[in-house]
């Protein structure tokens, strides 16, 4: 199927057997409300027949079903033959029909506590409750028509009962009365199908906001509001992120901005893409993680092939020699950068490198270390096999590499702005996965990852890295910088072979196209601080075709503040014009005058910093720490994960609180001693490809510095 | 002529290693143990103990190629990691000289186990650590983390040798046992080239004295690069996409 802008699906593939179905599903006391975007409006049916099933594989299966009819919130069981995974054959399994979605979790964990730990394995358990919905009635949760959204959003934190100041649909309404009104009535003209909201928190806020000027605020298309978990933290990419208390309009999808991943990178259109590609329906889609979607699209998978979704990861690692380990276990391949500032830079990347690599060397979960084709030897340095068959993982991720260039091509003949940034939309959905599909392999909760894969596609994208590398040298140039998918090369010989015909030629024998970036007019590799060496990531240079490419220095990183960031950029800029280190003191001269003469507004120097943890386990104290308990100390909450925005006004006071002042205080006063060392810490990432010091800076800017400037 | 250092043998039983340091003593008592005993060890890891870089750089691929690791990531990998070799012993496929099993406990800790079941998934996992090691004579090597499911572990083991930094070295203290590893001099810091010197003294045919970088990094590895020679490919931990 194909509709104006969404996901086609190759001729000849079987499609899901599925039906249009409800962009909402709720669980209410009555049953199941399923809500429909139908082209004239919302269709709304109840279903109170629903009994969601888990499946249990056990040796005793009689003896499991024995209990589990007499048990209370057991409405009936059968005997099905199944596939306990992607590698197994189907075999008889218990199937559990219980009394609603709030009984699987508790059902789940009374079996599994019977007899020994792994007597009773279970399947099917932690599906969210709209995804398995959809799923067992085989409906498709793409809506039939475009969503109608509310947009709330609260003006400035901390929110407070009553809410006295509201954004509505990007209209600030000011009065508790006025909110209510403002509300009220675009709930009322325009029947959202979607509330798009800053903070969860703000839906109950609004409903005591309305109940404080004695009047009904309806939230969702039926009565009531639901909480659905509590506040929770959790990890994301290394991250401590923070999941606050989830709340449920009925009958409307809730978009947390507060609360959702892919909604903020990438918008309605890309959500809506994923919810037709992993069939989760928007508010969980919104609400879910990228590896969480990535396994949803996995789920579907193995529901076509009748394979269960395992519960607990029993399947481990086999054992392996230290040595095999060693060699798996090294991570992306860099090549040390050559420090320094070079002129003429080339950049060659390959294109979506470990997906490309999952898709053309067919590394699937079931077929890496297979059992049928254990003599071959596939994966480079670690000798593993990998089965010829085509695998379930590569075919997903083919398809969407595929699609990903689809809206790519469409994006370049669209004439129409709305639609070529829908299509924007949906291809940077389909990046996100393709980007995390690789590190998920080997993420501890990955339903159906493996660690074996993830060192299998190491292997292949060390060897393609290290390949590239050799072509290009003995084509007449040298590599300066390599990151793991990405080449900087510049001419080693006076006539190198022109760069296409040796990516092409890489192309060829890698069956990855090796894509040419672009051109740098000049680059610059960042020291170590520490010692001098290559620092991986920090880079800057200026493109041959305009703009600058910057990575890993200050200005790319969210704590800096405006002043800072912007001091760094002018001096790139300035040493666009003139490549020596003098013309970035110079830069760096003029700003340290305005911070000293107090010209800087507070607002410029905002640190941002996310919170990872309480303020009282942090072991040192330090600005981050003061914004943390001034802010307590204000009754207003930052829990992990949340971030504090402050101004630092006396580093040296003897309280870490009385170092800052935090943003919404609107801070008249600011540290320029603090500033100062932010600045020329900034100033010394750029000046130190250069050979230059911090010394060197500060000796340049006493000699430079006009005697009696203060007296001005 | 200096003394060759002591380092504690392992003996038969389960053995907890109490240690400050997490990685060094426990990788050198496994090189250590591999080099005198010979045989394969059997190593089921959790949280990076088993690292390769130090262990590679503490002994040759001879040392390596002997030490057969799984690493688990959640507590039902463990348990099943466990569960397998035990079975690989029973039939009689895999005769470990020594197992180990760091941080042993650390995973059941996991709130998503739960209570008794974590305590009952751990006691049968040190039963089966115990049963793989002994059906061939072999030493247990564990240690614990400082949650609430370590007593479980501590009661069932034999023998504690605790390890300690003192300034002339490490220090071993086991039931019969008290020892300074290195009877050098003064200011001695137990760090991995400190290992690394007990280890060539106590096998200097075993292991080759290894180039060490001059200015390399403990953890990198990483050679600083001359920016005249072309370059040379190095590893990095964990690059991300980008």
């Amino acid at each position: 199927m194909t509709d104006s802008t969404g996901v086609s699906r190759e001729a000849g593939e079987a499609a899901d057997p599925v039906e249009d179905g409800p962009y909402k599903v709720d669980f209410l006391d009555d049953g199941v409300h399923e809500w429909h975007a139908v082209a004239d409006g919302v269709e709304h049916r109840v279903v109170d027949d629903y009994t969601p099933s888990i499946y249990v594989a056990s040796r005793s299966l009689d003896d499991v079903r024995g209990h589990l009819e007499r048990h209370p919130d057991v409405a009936d069981t059968a005997v099905e033959r199944r596939r306990r995974g992607f590698r197994h054959e189907a075999e008889e399994v218990l199937r559990v029909d219980v009394d609603g979605v709030d009984r699987v979790r508790s059902t789940a964990r009374m079996i599994s506590n019977w007899g020994e730990p792994r007597d009773h394995e279970l399947y099917d358990v932690d599906l969210s409750p709209e995804f398995r919905y959809v799923l067992d009635r085989e409906l498709d949760p793409t809506p039939e028509r475009e969503l109608e959204v509310v947009d709330l959003r609260t003006p400035e934190a901390p929110t407070r009962t009553p809410v006295e100041k509201l954004k509505v649909n990007g209209e600030t309404v000011e009065g508790v009365e006025a909110v209510v009104e403002a509300v009220a009535g675009a709930l009322e003209s325009r029947d959202p199908d979607v509330l798009v909201v800053d903070s969860g928190a703000l839906l109950p806020k609004l409903r005591e906001t309305s109940e404080a000027v004695d009047r009904s605020l309806q939230l969702g298309r039926v009565e009531g509001l639901q909480k659905r978990a509590g506040r929770s933290k959790y990890e994301s990419f290394g991250k401590v992120c923070h999941s606050p208390r989830r709340f449920n309009a009925p009958g409307r999808a809730v978009v947390d901005l507060s609360n959702t991943f892919l909604y903020g990178k990438t918008g309605l259109h890309g959500c809506l893409d994923l919810v037709e590609r992993s069939r989760k329906p928007l508010q969980e889609l919104a609400w879910a993680s990228i590896g969480n979607v990535l396994t949803s699209m996995q789920v579907c998978e193995a529901r076509r092939r009748d394979v269960l979704v395992p519960w607990r990861s029993w399947r481990h690692e086999r054992f392996k020699s230290m040595s095999t380990l060693h060699e798996s276990d090294r991570g992306g391949t860099t090549f040390s950068p050559d420090v320094g500032v070079h002129r003429a830079v080339h950049e060659l990347d390959f294109a979506s490198l470990y997906p490309n690599i999952m898709v053309t060397r067919n590394v699937s979960p079931e077929k890496v270390l297979c059992s049928c084709h254990p003599d071959r030897d596939d994966v480079p340095t670690l000798g593993y096999n990998v089965c010829p068959e085509r695998g379930y993982l590569p075919s997903l991720l083919e398809r969407l590499v595929e699609d990903r260039q689809g809206y790519k091509e469409r994006i370049r003949e669209a004439d129409d702005e709305d639609l070529s940034s829908q299509l924007e939309e949906r291809s940077d959905a389909i990046k996100w996965i393709l980007v995390s599909c690789f590190g998920y392999q080997g993420f501890r909760n990955a339903k159906f990852g493996r660690i074996e894969c993830h060192e299998a596609i190491n292997a292949y994208a060390r060897e393609l890295l290290l390949d590239a590398k050799q072509e290009l040298e003995s084509a007449g140039w040298r590599v300066v910088h390599g990151i793991v998918d990405s080449i900087w090369v510049k001419p080693r010989s006076s006539d190198p072979e022109p760069l296409e015909d040796v990516a092409d030629r890489v192309t060829d024998d890698a069956g990855i196209p090796l894509e040419y970036e672009g051109a740098f007019d000049w680059i610059a590799f960042v020291p170590r601080r520490d010692d001098g060496g290559g620092a991986l990531n920090r880079y800057f240079g200026s493109q041959r075709t305009g703009g600058f490419k910057l990575r890993g220095i200050e200005c790319r990183q969210r704590s800096t503040s405006a002043f800072v960031e912007e001091f760094q950029r002018d001096a790139v800029e300035a040493l666009d014009r003139e490549l020596e280190p003098e013309v970035v003191s110079d830069v760096l001269a003029q700003r340290l005058r305005r911070l000293e003469d107090d010209e800087v507004s507070a607002e410029d120097l905002v640190v941002t910093r996310r919170v990872s943890k309480q303020p009282e386990e942090y072991s040192r104290g330090g600005v981050a720490v003061g914004a943390m308990e001034r802010a307590l100390g204000m009754d207003v909450d930052v829990h992990p994960g949340e971030d504090v925005r402050f101004v630092v006004v006396d580093d040296s006071a003897a309280w870490d609180r009385e170092r800052v002042q935090l943003a919404f205080e609107n801070p008249d006063c600011y540290d320029a001693g603090f500033y100062r060392r932010r600045l020329l810490k900034a100033a010394e990432s750029l000046v130190s490809p250069f050979g230059w010091s911090q010394s060197d800076l500060e000796r340049r800017l006493a000699d430079s510095t006009p005697v009696g400037l203060s007296a001005f | 002529m200096e003394q060759v250092p002591e380092l504690p043998s392992l003996d038969p039983g389960m053995t907890l290693l109490d240690s400050e340091d997490r990685v060094g003593p426990l990788q050198s008592l496994v090189v250590d143990h591999v080099l005198g005993s010979g045989g394969r060890v059997y190593w089921v890891d959790v949280g990076g103990h088993a690292t390769t870089k130090p262990m590679a750089r503490l002994a040759g691929p001879r040392v390596l190629d002997r030490v057969e690791v799984a690493r688990a990531f959640t507590p039902h990998q463990h348990y099943s990691i466990v569960e397998s070799l035990a079975e690989d012993v029973r039939r009689g496929e895999v005769e470990p000289s020594l197992v180990v099993a760091p941080a042993v406990d650390a995973l059941y800790e996991d709130d998503a186990v739960g209570g008794r079941r974590a305590e009952r998934m751990l006691r049968k996992t040190v039963a089966r650590l115990y049963g793989a090691a002994s059906t061939e004579g072999a030493p247990l090597l564990v240690s614990t983390e400082s949650g609430s499911l370590a007593r479980h572990v501590r009661s069932a083991a034999d023998d504690v040798v605790r390890c300690r930094s003192t300034p002339m070295g490490a220090r071993f203290v086991s039931s019969d046992f008290d020892t300074l590893v290195y009877h050098g001099r003064r200011g001695m810091q137990t760090t991995f080239a400190f290992w690394r010197r007990v280890l060539e003294a106590r096998s200097p045919v075993e292991i080759e004295p290894a180039a060490e970088p001059a200015g390399g990094r403990e953890t990198g590895g990483m050679d600083l690069v001359n920016p005249v020679e072309p370059v040379e490919p190095m590893e990095v931990d964990a690059v991300g996409t980008h």
